[in-house]
C-alpha cells in the first residue's frame, strides 16, 4: 500500500473511534466529577474526582432495584422470545404448508417488526388494563416478546433453511425423534446465529424506553431506562452525574453478554458435513 | 441380516412425476444388491422408500417379511450412506459414529467399545477427535461408512457412496466396501449409476430405466444374456457394439444384412454400398428367430469380441467386415480400436495387446465372434438371440 494512502486511512480510522468513543468518555468523566464541578462551565478533563453519584444512585434512587426490574424483564422476554421463535423457525422452515400459508405466517411475524412500536402500545395497554394486570411486569415482558420474536425468527430461519436436509435425514435413520432432531442436530449447528440474534435481542430489550413508559405505572417495577430518564424531570435540577453513572452500571451487563454470546459467533460451524 | 421384499411399489411424486412403476424384488439375506441405471431412473427414489424417507404410493415393502409401509425411518432398523455423506458438523467422529447408538439408549461402555472397533475396521481411530470439516472427502466417506456399521442393523442401504471421491479412492473404496460386505455378512442395498461398481460389488444387479426394472440378473447373466438393448448398452465398458439390419436367410444360412434403418431413402442412396452379410450360426435357426425373418433388426456385438488377427478373420469368414480405424487407445495390457464401418456407423473394438500397427484412415478387416454375437428386435429392442 502507497505511504499516502495509509496515512488516510489512519485518519479515518482514529475518527470513527473518535465519534464512537467520545460519548462513552464523556459518560465517564461526567460520572467521577464532583458536584460542584458539574454546575459550572465543563472543562474537557475532569479537575475532581469522587464516587459519590455511584452511591447517591443506590441510596437514593434504588438502584438495584432497576437492575433487577430490567434483568428479570430481559432475561424473561429473551429466553420466551428464543424458545418460541427457534421452534416456529423449524417448523416454518421444514414442515410443509398449504395454501402458501408459509408466506402468509412469515408476512404478518415481519409485519409487527415494521410497524411502528407505538400502534401496539395503545390496544396492549387496553388489554392489560382490561385484565388487571398493569401493576404486574407481565405487559412489558409480552411488549419485549413483540420485539424480538419477528427478529429471531427472521434471523434464524435463513439459518434453518441454509443447513444441508440430508443431515436431518441421517439423523431420522440414526434413530432421532423428531424433537432430538431439533435439538442435536438443528440447534446446535445454528449456534452462531442464535448467538447473534440473542445479543441483538438482549440489548433491544434491556434498553427499550417506550414500552416501559407506557407499562410501567409502579416504581418499584421501573426499568433501568426509565430510572435513568426521571433523572432529568423538570422538578429537580437534572443529575448529571447520577444519569452518567446509571449509563455506565447499565453497560455493564450488556458488555457481558456480548462477551459471553461471541464465543458462538465462530462461523462455518455448520461447514463440512456434506459435500457442496 | 434380513430379506427385503418390494411388492408392486409404485412411486408419485407430489408434481405428478411417475418416479418408479410396478417394482418387484424379493432381496435374500445376505445379498448385495445393486440398483443401477442412469441419472433419473428411480433407483434412489427406491432405496429412499426402503429407508423410509419417501413415502409408497402403492404397493407393499418388508424387512425381515414385516411389511413396514407405515412404519417410520427411524424404526426401521436400516443403516444409510449418502451421497454428500450427510455427517452431522458440529460432532467430533467419535460423536457421528456413536450418535446411532445414543439415540438407542446402550450402555455407554458398549457404546465406546462398538465405536473404537468401527473405527478401527475402518482405520478411523486416529480420526477420533477431528470435526467433518478437517477430514478428507475418503476419510469422511469412512466416517458415514462407520455410522452405518456400528449399528448392526438388518439391512445397509447406500446411495451412490462413492461418486463424490475421486477415481483413484473411488476404486479404494469399492474394495473396502466389498471387504466390508464379506465380513459383515449382511444385506446391503446399493445404488450406483456406475456400472462397473455394479458389475464389480454386487451378487445380483437391478437394471432401471424410466421409474421400471428393465432385469435383475447376477453380473454373469447381465453381461451375458442381457433382455433387451438398454441393459446390453448400459452393462459393459466400453459399450456393446450395434449394427442395424434386415435378418434374411439364403443357402448358407442365416444372416443379417447390414444397413442403417430409419434413416430416409435419399441419405441411403448416398452412402450406397456393397451390403454386408453377417452370418448367425446355424443353432439360432429356431421359429422364434425366424419369425423375425425380412424384419428389421440390432445385431450387438461386444468390444472383446470383434477380431483382428488374420487366422481369427479367416476362421470366421461368415461374419467379417471392412472397417476403418479412427482412433487407437492403447490402455497398456490391451487398445481399444475406434472404427468406421462402410456404411458410416462406428464399432468398438477391444484387443488384448498392444497394437502399433494400424493408423488413421487405415482399412482393416475384421471378424465378429459368431458365438457371441446378440440379436435385438429393431422396435421393441428385446433380445431375440444371445
Amino acid at each position: 500500500m502507497k505511504p499516502k494512502r495509509k496515512v488516510w486511512r489512519g485518519i479515518v480510522t482514529a475518527l470513527l473511534l473518535i465519534w464512537t468513543f467520545f460519548p462513552i468518555y464523556w459518560m465517564i468523566s461526567l460520572a467521577i466529577r464532583g458536584n460542584e464541578e458539574l454546575t459550572s462551565a465543563l472543562s474537557f478533563f475532569p479537575k475532581s474526582f469522587t464516587f459519590e453519584h455511584f452511591r447517591m444512585l443506590f441510596v437514593k434512587h434504588h438502584f438495584e432495584q432497576a437492575l433487577w426490574n430490567s434483568f428479570i424483564v430481559t432475561a424473561i422476554s429473551l429466553i420466551i422470545a428464543l424458545i418460541v421463535g427457534l421452534a416456529c423457525s423449524y417448523i416454518l422452515v421444514r414442515v410443509r404448508f398449504r395454501f402458501g400459508l408459509r408466506k402468509v405466517s412469515f408476512f404478518w411475524i415481519l409485519l409487527v417488526r415494521v410497524l411502528p412500536p407505538i400502534a401496539f402500545a395503545m390496544p396492549l395497554y387496553f388489554i392489560f388494563n382490561y385484565l388487571q394486570l398493569s401493576e404486574t411486569r407481565l405487559p412489558i415482558i409480552v411488549a419485549h416478546l413483540l420485539i424480538n420474536l419477528p427478529l429471531i425468527i427472521w434471523f434464524t430461519m435463513t439459518s434453518i433453511d441454509s443447513l444441508a436436509q440430508g443431515i436431518e435425514e441421517s439423523a431420522q435413520i440414526d434413530g432421532a425423534s423428531e424433537w432430538q432432531i431439533y435439538s442435536h442436530i438443528i440447534l446446535p449447528q445454528i449456534y452462531p446465529s442464535i448467538a447473534a440474534v440473542g445479543m441483538l435481542s438482549f440489548m433491544a430489550s434491556w434498553n427499550e424506553y417506550l414500552y416501559a413508559v407506557i407499562f410501567i405505572q409502579k416504581r418499584d417495577l421501573f426499568t433501568l431506562p426509565l430510572l435513568l430518564s426521571t433523572m432529568n424531570s423538570e422538578q429537580e435540577l437534572t443529575q448529571w452525574g447520577q444519569i452518567g453513572a446509571g449509563g455506565i452500571i447499565s453497560m455493564i451487563p450488556v458488555l457481558i453478554f456480548v462477551i459471553f454470546a461471541q464465543r458462538y459467533l465462530i462461523a462455518g460451524l455448520s461447514s463440512g458435513g456434506v459435500k457442496e | 441380516m434380513a430379506t427385503v421384499g418390494l411388492n408392486e411399489v409404485v412411486k408419485v411424486y407430489d408434481n405428478g412425476v411417475l418416479a418408479v412403476q410396478d417394482f418387484n424384488l424379493q432381496i435374500e439375506d445376505k445379498e448385495f444388491i445393486i440398483l443401477v441405471g442412469p441419472s433419473g431412473c428411480g433407483k434412489s427414489t427406491v432405496l429412499r422408500m426402503i429407508a423410509g424417507l419417501e413415502s409408497i404410493t402403492e404397493g407393499e415393502i418388508s424387512i425381515d417379511g414385516k411389511v413396514v409401509n407405515n412404519v417410520s425411518a427411524k424404526d426401521r432398523d436400516i443403516a444409510m450412506v449418502f451421497q454428500n455423506y450427510a455427517l452431522y458438523p458440529h460432532m467430533t467422529v467419535y460423536d457421528n459414529i456413536a450418535f446411532a447408538l445414543k439415540m438407542r439408549k446402550v450402555p455407554k461402555d458398549e457404546i465406546d467399545n462398538r465405536v473404537r472397533h468401527a473405527a478401527e475396521t475402518l482405520q478411523l481411530t486416529e480420526l477420533l477427535d477431528r470435526k467433518p470439516k478437517q477430514l478428507s472427502g475418503g476419510q469422511r466417506q469412512r466416517v458415514a461408512l462407520g455410522r452405518a456399521i456400528v449399528r448392526e442393523p438388518k439391512v445397509f442401504l447406500m446411495d451412490e457412496p462413492l461418486s463424490n471421491l475421486d477415481a483413484k479412492l473411488r476404486v479404494e473404496m469399492r474394495v473396502q466396501i466389498t471387504k466390508l460386505y464379506q465380513q459383515l455378512q449382511t444385506t446391503i442395498i446399493y445404488v450406483t449409476h456406475d456400472q462397473t461398481e455394479a458389475m464389480t460389488m454386487g451378487t445380483r444387479i437391478v437394471v432401471m430405466k424410466d421409474g421400471i426394472v428393465q432385469q435383475v440378473a447376477t453380473p454373469t447373466d447381465l453381461y451375458n444374456l442381457p433382455v433387451n438393448l438398454f441393459v446390453a448398452r448400459f452393462i459393459g465398458m466400453p459399450p456393446m457394439n450395434t449394427i442395424e439390419g434386415r435378418l434374411g436367410k439364403d443357402e448358407a444360412g442365416l444372416f443379417v444384412c447390414a444397413e442403417p434403418i430409419g434413416t430416409d431413402s435419399k441419405e441411403q442412396s448416398t452412402h450406397a454400398v456393397d451390403s454386408v452379410k453377417l452370418y448367425l450360426l446355424p443353432r439360432y435357426e429356431t421359429e422364434e428367430v425366424l419369425a423375425h425373418l425380412d424384419r428389421p433388426v440390432i445385431l450387438g456385438i461386444r468390444p472383446e469380441h470383434i477380431y483382428m488377427e488374420p487366422e481369427d478373420v479367416e476362421r470366421y469368414s461368415d461374419t467379417k467386415l471392412q472397417v476403418k480405424a479412427e482412433v487407437v487407445e492403447m490402455l497398456g495390457a490391451e487398445s481399444y480400436l475406434y472404427l468406421k464401418t462402410q456404411w458410416d456407423s462406428n464399432l468398438t473394438a477391444r484387443i488384448n495387446d498392444q497394437v502399433h500397427d494400424v493408423r488413421y484412415d487405415d482399412m482393416i478387416t475384421v471378424a465378429l465372434d459368431p458365438d457371441h454375437i446378440h440379436l435385438f428386435d429393431y422396435e421393441t429392442e428385446v433380445s431375440i438371440i444371445h
